[in-house]
């Protein structure tokens, strides 16, 4: 295995592991999401951008669209929100990281 | 042939230490880090060192990429470095505002570890035909 494919493998885990702790602070943060938006910006932010390099693209994917809603004031930031929810708790069941 | 020196400027350290493994992944590439936008303008200050090019996130925290480009250019001997801006917005609108604060290329987030040398070598080729 190269030292990319090691470090990706080492990282995902890291990543995996962190999931039950960014699904609990999302939590907690979607429930007044214009108080907590640089809060909701910054972890969206990085889970849009980190969750694709580790391979996880529908977190990516969703994140992302989160991102967007919480820059543009969309109304459907809500559903975004539990879309990232929802795929961090997937992940965190799948991988065991709860 | 000396290696090409890239500035990788990421906020997240597990982005930062894919990204270097990643860049050298290319035997041309040489690759140095730096975790903040105080972070890269104090190593490309530091003596005898200057960075053939900056990979530059552009959402960090204090000093964004764009404020970052804009202290290099007012900066004596640094205003041609060029800058690629590394970022998850990858929107056109946003690409554009990104090249058109003087960037050379915008790289979208999440990338490929296996090919980001490739896309840099490529926006640096773009660059090099343009001029």
């Amino acid at each position: 295995m190269s030292d990319v494919s090691e470090a990706i493998a080492r990282l995902s885990a890291r990543f995996l592991a962190r999931a039950a702790d960014d699904l609990r602070d999302l939590q907690l943060w979607a429930v007044e999401p214009k108080r907590h938006a640089d809060e909701l910006r910054r972890l969206t932010h990085r889970l849009a951008g980190g969750a694709g390099t580790f391979g996880f693209h529908h977190l990516s994917t969703v994140a992302g669209r989160a991102e967007d809603a919480i820059l543009c004031g969309a109304p459907d930031l809500p559903t975004w929100l539990t879309e990232v929810a929802n795929e961090l708790e997937r992940l965190a069941r799948e991988y065991g990281a709860t | 042939m000396n290696p090409l020196q890239v500035l990788y400027v990421d906020d997240e350290a597990d982005i930062r230490e894919i990204a270097a493994l990643a860049l050298e992944l290319d035997p041309g590439i040489s690759v140095r880090l730096a975790e903040s936008g105080a972070a890269a303008l104090e190593a490309i200050g530091a003596a005898a060192w200057r960075p053939d090019v900056v990979l530059l996130d552009v959402m960090m925290p204090v000093m964004d990429g764009p404020a970052v480009l804009d202290a290099l250019r007012q900066r004596p001997g640094c205003a041609s470095i060029p800058i690629v801006f590394i970022t998850a917005r990858t929107q056109s609108q946003d690409r554009q505002r990104l090249l058109q604060l003087g960037a050379i290329g915008v790289i979208g987030k999440p990338f490929d570890p296996m090919s980001l040398a490739k896309e840099l070598r490529a926006v640096l080729a773009a660059e090099a035909v343009v001029e």
